[in-house]
């Protein structure tokens, strides 16, 4: 009807509405509609309509109810009770809320009628069991039987406890009861369960309906109905047959749907069920028909695993609390096999006890992860300064779980074993390792946790065969290694093996992208540990392998931002290697490249917390190869980015590991540019707030020789700055202590070229100061130390433009020395040989903008030499 | 507002189903309790300012609409499909037999009246849905009472033959 004619429509009915009888209405009606019968006919068939109680949507339904519970049997007399009202109807016929009529005072039981027409003998059997199971449960959880007959009629009936109460699954919504309190009233679910198969009964039915809670808060298990009574003797097996037609198929367990054996491990299963569904509030099952057909049934209940609670959960913020043990919990009583599942009603509810007090809970195989994660879980506070501690329980796992799969291997099958270490090294390498990795003092523990993977692995790598997936986990794993250690040749080592194992797997399968991106990453971190060995040339080479691949990655997938990321990551890592090296013009393209990226990333995921906290390292990267330049105006504003980055973070957690480090960075960075560009008060304080930061990060992780050295070069730096506005005293203090530093790294570890070359410069400054002050002999000393280093490093890394610039340096150093003590012509062989170096930096090409007159600067010191020996 | 729509609809979900059982022995429902008190509980619970109640009881009206609407749909399907698992609201409502008025018809016939005449649709909404008094309508929707009373009268009347007729 259009919308005008309904107008028409609707203001004719209103008035003819307003006469009161049909005739004035019928008279009425032929007036108004004298050209129009499709309208008095509308209209009149409107009429025609009574006016009755349809007045709200409610009272519909409630009209709906008194017609449902009026049936004939209200106030019927049953034995000594009167029935009130219907409670609910089940396939056995209906339950009754009644009153004993013959007591002074009122007392109320529920009723359960059989239906009229069905009292077959079957159903009576069934009926005489019910009765008799019920007599025995006495629990304070368990609705209680006080009486049975047989009533007028000749039908059977039994007085149950009445309760009133509410779903269980709804008493804990309405409620909103927090996650423990779920879990203590579903501990006395498994507790009232549990009671029931010690008096060998198996309720067979449980589900919300048959679960109800009191206002007062206790649950009560209703309906022993269809129980299967597993002593000897008892007619169970009719209940059973009985019973398979009438299982509620989202809480029936596999076992029933299969029609197998069901035992008081097929309660455990739906104990499972329904604790799934009070922490979730969604059901464990959905199926995708409806009614479900038997397949379905079959599919969902029988082999399909369940989404775990934690993604399930209707609330986000309740499925990260489920997140770990309740999910394992969940999922270990909803076992398909049941040899799975918990043995019994009660160990799941000591398992829920075990997760309330926080500790190990058995659902968990017991990984070594889940084990440290609940010690440290713990002990929280004692942790960063109780390595050993960690240590100690660590070697134990170990060495238990070591010699655990020995004793297996003896036995089992290869397979088997292997799986096994696969499985433990796998849970070293990602599970245990991830969780302490953040922890302050976490070092040792790493290394020494590497070190045992590391075992395993190898065993693996030469098992793995043609396992694809196998080798891309391997590959994983010895890059974490890399990651890890601290011993340069067993990084370099892990990492060749990790990216063999990728370039194997690319070649296998050219277009997948999570090779082709392990690969990436494998020649990103062989790059890094070539740059720490002094493999410059090498280092630069993979990380343009690396960068290719990503580029390309990143050109396939334009719309994955993760691997956008991982370009801007790249170009970063690029132009780190390259400032290194010395390569001072290309890092700065890299690097700016690397921030345009980086931006883009950025514009896709705004709110990304992670990628702002990186993007702190693009400037900082920015800001020290404009130093590096020489440019320190520019530097200083990316810096400025950079400070404000990692101060935010800082701010918001000032405990972090990683955020102390960014803000130690940030604060050295500025340190040296306010000290570069005559600041002289803000520089100080800057480096004096840059030097406790980093101070204090070493001192919590001795272990970590990575924080170690940047507590070198911090007062290797703030040395030179002392140095510069003469405060050699001071500057001597500082240069101490780097060099006591570096000294004690190159002891550790003689591979790492990074620790000679920043000796040399520690050396080489020591000398120059002591030139300052008049000590030839020392001058003489610090610089040939100085010298020596500086020349191992050039020997082994000919492609490192900073180590030949360093020595180029000293060598003139010692020039300077020897015109200062009257012997030119020794001061001349130095010069010679400084000018050698940089001459044959500027015929390559390789010179950077800041030593662009260094050769003149020679040649005339040479000069003066020639002109003072004639 | 918007925001605490989801609020809304949970908490008279729970709400529905809790009178419905609660309720069933004196036949009949308090629809204007049942939304007034709902509209307390979710000033208090989430802060919301509702500085106009009638805006919220317009909102709790078409709530409760799609809420009986989806339950009278979802005991539908149930009844075509004979013995399916039960769905999780259905204990409120269990007792509600086939003679009742079809509820998912009522909405049917509503959107039929929308098309037509949005102002009435609204009106019925009101009245049949949330509970509202005549009066109440009448405020909410600045019309005359008599406005009100003259076209629930002759909506009620064109939804009956409607349904009649589906």
């Amino acid at each position: 009807m259009s919308p005008d004619r309904w107008q028409q429509v609707k203001n004719t009915l209103a008035a003819a509405l307003e006469f009161p009888d049909p005739q004035g209405r019928a008279q009425f009606l032929t007036q108004a509609c004298i050209d129009d019968t499709a309208l008095r006919r509308e209209v009149q068939s409107l009429l025609d309509q009574p006016d009755d109680e349809f007045e709200s949507a409610a009272e519909v339904i409630g009209m709906a109810n008194a017609d449902a519970l009026q049936p004939p049997d209200t106030g019927r007399q049953i034995g000594n009770y009167q029935l009130v009202r219907e409670l609910g109807r089940g396939g056995m016929g209906a339950v009754w809320l009644a009153r004993r009529a013959d007591e002074q005072f009122e007392k109320l039981v529920a009723i359960k009628l059989l239906k009229r027409g069905t009292d077959t003998d079957e159903v009576l059997r069934r009926f005489h069991a019910e009765r008799r199971i019920l007599a025995r449960l006495d629990h304070p959880n368990i609705a209680r039987l006080f009486d049975a007959g047989t009533a007028d009629d000749g039908l059977p009936y039994f007085v149950m406890e009445y309760i009133e109460g509410v779903r269980v699954t709804e008493f804990v919504r309405e409620r909103r009861l927090s996650i423990a309190e779920r879990l203590d009233l579903f501990r006395k679910i498994c507790n009232a369960v549990q009671f029931a198969h010690q008096n060998l009964i198996v309720h067979r039915d449980l589900k919300p309906g048959n679960i109800l809670v009191t206002s007062g808060g206790d649950p009560k298990l209703l309906d022993f109905g269809i129980a299967k009574l597993l002593s000897p003797g008892d007619e169970s097996w009719e209940v059973t047959m009985a019973g398979k037609e009438r299982l509620t198929p989202g809480y029936a367990s596999p076992e029933q749907v299969l029609g197998e054996p069901v035992t008081t491990v097929s309660d455990v299963y739906t104990l499972g069920v329904l604790l799934y569904e009070i922490l979730a509030e969604r059901p464990a099952h959905r199926f995708g028909t409806s009614p479900p057909t038997q397949t379905e049934i079959l599919r969902v209940v029988a082999r399909e695993d369940p989404v775990r609670p934690s993604v399930a959960a209707l609330d986000p913020a309740t499925g990260r609390q489920l997140r770990g043990d309740l999910d394992t919990i969940v999922l270990r009583a909803m076992a398909k096999v049941p040899e799975r599942r918990y043995r019994g009603a009660g160990n799941l509810g000591d398992d829920l006890g075990r997760y309330l007090d926080g500790r190990p809970v058995r659902a968990r195989s017991d990984t070594f992860a889940y084990r440290t994660r609940k010690f440290l879980g713990r002990n929280k506070t004692g942790v960063a300064t109780s390595a050993l501690v960690l240590l100690a329980l660590l070697a134990g796992i170990i060495a238990t779980s070591w010699q655990a799969r020995i004793a297996k291997s003896e036995r089992a099958k290869a397979d088997r074993r292997f799986q096994e270490a696969r499985r433990i090294a796998n849970s070293l390498m990602f599970e245990l390792h991830d969780s302490i990795k953040d922890i302050p003092g976490a070092m040792a523990a790493r290394q020494l946790l590497m070190r045992r993977a590391l075992e395993y692995l190898d065993g693996l790598a030469r098992e793995a065969g043609a396992d694809l997936s196998l080798k891309s986990e391997l590959s994983i794993a010895y890059e974490k290694i890399g990651l890890v250690t601290f011993d340069v040749q067993q990084a370099m080592d892990a990492r060749r093996k990790a990216a063999t194992i990728n370039e194997e797997l690319v070649k296998v399968a050219p277009k997948n992208s999570l090779y082709r991106k392990q690969l990436s990453e494998s020649y990103g971190n062989l790059s890094d540990v070539m740059k720490i060995a002094g493999h410059s040339s090498s280092s630069i080479d993979y990380a343009r392998k690396s960068l290719a691949i990503a580029e390309s990655l990143s050109a396939d997938y334009p719309r994955d931002n993760e691997a956008r990321a991982r370009l801007a990551g790249c170009y970063l890592s690029l132009g780190l290697v390259l400032v290194d090296a010395g390569y001072f013009e290309e890092a700065q393209q890299s690097d700016l490249k690397a921030l345009e990226v980086q931006k883009k990333v950025m514009a896709q995921d705004p709110s990304s917390r992670e990628e702002r906290r990186e993007l702190g390292a693009f400037y900082g990267s920015l800001s020290n190869v404009l130093e590096e330049s020489g440019n320190y105006a520019a530097a200083l504003e990316y810096e400025r980015n950079e400070l404000d980055i990692a101060q935010e973070f800082f701010q918001a957690d000032p405990e972090n590991a990683r955020s102390r480090r960014d803000m130690w960075a940030a604060l050295f960075r500025k340190a040296r540019l306010l000290g570069f560009t005559g600041q002289t008060d803000e520089a100080l304080e800057n480096y004096n707030r840059a030097v406790g930061l980093i101070e204090a990060l070493a001192v919590a992780d001795r272990a970590d020789r990575g924080h170690r050295r940047w507590v070198a070069l911090t007062h290797f730096s703030l040395g030179q700055f002392l140095a510069t506005v003469n405060q050699s005293d001071r500057a001597r203090g500082d240069y101490a202590r780097a060099m006591a530093i570096s000294e004690d790294l190159l002891a550790a570890d003689p591979q790492r070229i990074e620790t000679r070359r920043d000796l040399a410069k520690i050396y080489e400054a020591l000398g120059l100061l002591s030139h300052g002050v008049g000590n030839i002999a020392r001058v003489l000393e610090y610089l040939e130390k100085a010298r020596s280093l500086a020349e191992e490093s050039v020997a082994q890394d000919p492609g490192n433009l900073r180590a030949r610039t360093r020595l180029a340096q000293i060598y003139a150093d010692l020039g300077l020395v020897c015109v200062a003590t009257s012997d030119p012509r020794a001061a001349r062989a130095w010069y010679q040989r400084s000018l050698d170096i940089w001459q044959q930096m500027k015929e390559q090409g390789t010179l950077n903008g800041v030593d662009a007159n260094k050769p003149e600067e020679i040649a005339r010191a040479i000069a003066k030499c020639d002109a003072a020996l004639k | 507002m918007n925001r605490a729509l989801p609020a809304v609809y949970d908490e008279l979900r729970a709400m529905a189903a809790n009178y419905l059982r609660r309720e069933r022995s004196d036949h009949t429902l308090q629809p204007t309790a049942l939304v007034h008190e709902s509209y307390l509980r979710l000033v208090n619970q989430h802060a919301v300012d509702w500085n106009d109640r009638l805006q919220f009881l317009s909102i709790a009206a078409r709530m409760m609409r799609r809420i009986l609407t989806d339950y009278a749909t979802a005991r539908g399907a149930e009844k075509r499909g004979g013995g399916a698992p039960k769905v999780q609201l259905d204990a409120a409502l269990d007792f509600c037999n086939d003679r009742a008025i079809d509820v998912a018809a009522v909405d049917h016939a509503l959107r039929d009246l929308e098309t037509m005449d949005p102002r009435q649709a609204q009106l019925v909404e009101l009245r049949f849905f949330g509970g509202l008094t005549i009066e109440e309508t009448a405020d909410l929707m600045k019309l005359s009472p008599a406005t009100v009373k003259r076209e629930w009268t002759t909506a009620r009347r064109w939804l009956r033959r409607e349904i009649e007729q589906a």
